[in-house]
C-alpha cells in the first residue's frame, strides 16, 4: 500500500479505463461515486467495486485493503438502468 | 466509399472502451471485424476462456457472446462453457448459454428465456444495468473470477 496515505488504482468500468489517486480513507462508496461521476455514468445506477472477482464492502475505507498502487479493480453495474 | 452511421460509430466507441479495459486487465483482445471481437478471460483456478461478441444489430438488439474454442475456432460447444453454479443462479446456463437479457443467445433457440423480448433487453430487470459491451466483459470477468465458478463443463 502506499505510504503517503493515497493510493492509485485503476478501474474497469462500463465505459472504459479510469485511473485516479484516493485518499486511502475513502470510503469504497466514495471512491464508486467518483469513478461514476468522472466516467459519465448514470449517477441513479447501482454499481459495486470488485477486485479479481471479489465485491469491496462499500463502508471499508479503499486504503484497509491490500492494495498497491496501480492495482486494477472493476466497476460492476448491479442495478436497474432504467 | 461506405459511410459510418450513427449505430456504427457507437458499437466502434464500445468495442474501444472493451479494449482498453481488456488493456489494463491484461487480456488478450482481437478485434476480428467491425461489430465482432473475441475477448480471452482467465478463471480464478486459471482455466482460459475466449469469448466471440457479435454486435451486429446492437444495442436495438442485444450482443450475441459465444464461448469460442481456440483450438478448432468452433463456437458455443458445451465443453468450453463454464460448469453452471450450485447456488440456484443460472448465470452459466446449462445449456452452455451465458444467461442474461444483454446476450441474445439467452433468447434464441437453446437459450433459457425465449420469453425475453430482445427488443427491449436494455428494460429488462435481469439486465441489471449491464448495457454497455464493457460491461458485459467485465461482468464476465467477475463471475469468472468469483469463487462461485465450478471450473469448465464436465461433458
Amino acid at each position: 500500500m502506499s505510504t503517503d496515505g493515497k493510493i492509485t488504482l485503476k478501474v474497469a468500468t462500463p465505459a472504459g479505463p479510469y485511473e485516479d489517486t484516493f485518499q486511502v480513507t475513502s470510503k469504497v462508496r466514495e471512491v464508486v461515486a467518483i469513478v461514476v461521476k468522472a466516467m459519465g455514468l448514470k449517477e441513479g445506477d447501482a454499481f459495486e467495486l470488485a477486485h479479481d472477482g471479489v465485491p469491496l464492502d462499500d463502508d471499508r475505507p479503499i486504503g484497509s485493503f491490500d492494495f498497491e498502487d496501480g492495482t486494477v479493480l472493476d466497476l460492476i453495474a448491479s442495478g436497474s438502468a432504467v | 466509399m461506405t459511410v459510418a452511421t450513427v449505430e456504427d460509430l457507437a458499437v466502434e466507441r464500445e468495442i474501444e472502451a472493451v479494449r482498453q479495459n481488456a488493456e489494463v486487465h491484461g487480456w488478450p483482445f482481437e478485434l476480428v471485424g467491425p461489430r465482432c471481437f473475441r475477448v480471452t478471460l482467465t478463471a480464478h483456478n486459471g482455466d482460459t476462456y475466449q469469448v466471440e461478441v457479435e454486435c451486429d444489430g446492437f444495442p436495438v438488439q442485444p450482443a450475441a457472446f459465444h464461448w469460442r474454442n481456440q483450438e478448432t475456432g468452433h463456437l458455443d460447444a458445451l465443453a468450453d462453457a463454464p460448469e453452471p453454479y450450485n447456488t440456484g443462479d443460472n448465470f452459466f446456463f446449462p445449456t452452455g448459454r451465458i444467461c442474461a437479457p444483454w446476450n441474445r443467445l439467452a433468447s434464441t433457440e437453446g437459450g433459457p428465456h425465449r420469453e425475453w423480448d430482445q427488443a427491449n433487453w436494455m428494460q429488462q430487470a435481469e439486465t441489471k444495468g449491464t448495457v454497455t459491451l464493457a460491461a458485459m466483459v467485465t461482468r464476465l470477468h467477475y463471475e469468472l473470477r468469483g469463487q462461485r465458478y465450478r471450473g469448465r463443463r464436465k461433458c
